[in-house]
């Protein structure tokens, strides 16, 4: 397969239409992410008169934009260190979508993660939550084990993803946090 | 021993540790992108204390937002309690705005983890 044409501008441009509430696309440096959070919750706080529904985007967002944080600096993704985060407003609910490159072989583990979250209802991802929260710090440090599984307990959705091949090497991985305004 | 204050920052809560009189406060946000290295002289701190603890203790935990990195080390934190409350009393009031679900859950949580009487208090009229 060789779909070297791909280009994260043009996947962006296809999401970010009317409905949009707020869309970044860029590198996500220590300064990147500040100013990505600072804006989000500037425009929350402006638009948004329900303080619960404030809370739980930018909740979400601040897992969201710290996982993908995080994932880019690893030094395996050479130059591919673009992403994007989409939110989306549409049928009272609200989306967020974010774009990044990994490494091929990295799909299969991802994809065994987000499919065991996803086949979990919300009773049994608070106690994975719970047993992981016991078991205390973990020796790699960041948040990775607890993520996915905060992100489908805040939510109280399915996640969505898909993985794109680049080319040999690289794929592009899109994944879907929906939840209801109420 | 020597108090532990931090003043808050947009990523980090305000820290207030007395070792004096036993209040304790974790307040504001808790967001940063390592939580292990922000955390990591508080849980020091606290093996001091543990050594000679008040006779109450009281941890206030008021907080907006927090990172699932920072959930860990808030575990840490409350380990560092138990041990406490093995010898004096110690007691966790966790803070909620009444809208914010997902804070008072988190609240549920610690409580099923840990052996700490941990009250759950609502803060009204967040708006």
């Amino acid at each position: 397969m060789n779909i070297s044409t791909f280009d994260i501008k043009q996947r962006y441009a296809q999401l970010t239409k009317d409905s949009t509430v707020f869309s970044y696309l860029g590198n996500l440096s220590t300064a990147d992410l500040n100013t990505v959070l600072k804006s989000i919750e500037l425009l929350l706080s402006a638009n948004y008169s329900s303080k619960g529904l404030q809370k739980k985007l930018f909740n979400l967002l601040i897992e969201i934009t710290q996982n993908l944080y995080n994932y880019l600096k690893s030094p395996v993704l050479e130059d591919r260190t673009e992403v994007f985060i989409v939110v989306l407003e549409c049928e009272n609910t609200h989306k967020i979508i974010t774009g990044n490159f990994l490494l091929s072989r990295e799909i299969a583990s991802i994809r065994s993660r987000i499919e065991m979250v996803n086949a979990l209802n919300n009773e049994e991802l608070k106690e994975l939550y719970r047993g992981i929260l016991d078991v205390g710090i973990p020796s790699h440090g960041g948040g990775a084990g607890l993520g996915l599984i905060d992100l489908a307990r805040k939510s109280g959705r399915k996640l969505s993803y898909n993985f794109e091949e680049i080319d040999e090497k690289f794929s592009f991985f899109t994944l879907e946090v929906t939840f209801a305004n109420s | 021993m020597d108090n532990y204050t931090l003043v808050p920052t947009p990523k980090t809560p305000r820290l207030y540790f007395n070792a004096q009189n036993g209040d304790f406060e974790i307040s504001g946000r808790s967001i940063p992108e390592n939580s292990i290295e922000f955390y990591k002289p508080l849980l020091e701190w606290l093996d001091e204390y543990e050594k000679k603890p008040q006779p109450e203790t009281k941890l206030h935990v008021n907080l907006e937002y927090f990172n699932t990195s920072s959930s860990k080390c808030l575990v840490e934190i409350l380990r560092k309690l138990e041990k406490v409350n093995e010898k004096t009393n110690v007691k966790v009031f966790w803070h909620y705005e009444e809208e914010d679900e997902d804070m008072m859950e988190s609240g549920e949580d610690f409580k099923k983890i840990l052996k700490l009487p941990i009250e759950l208090v609502v803060v009204k009229g967040g708006g």
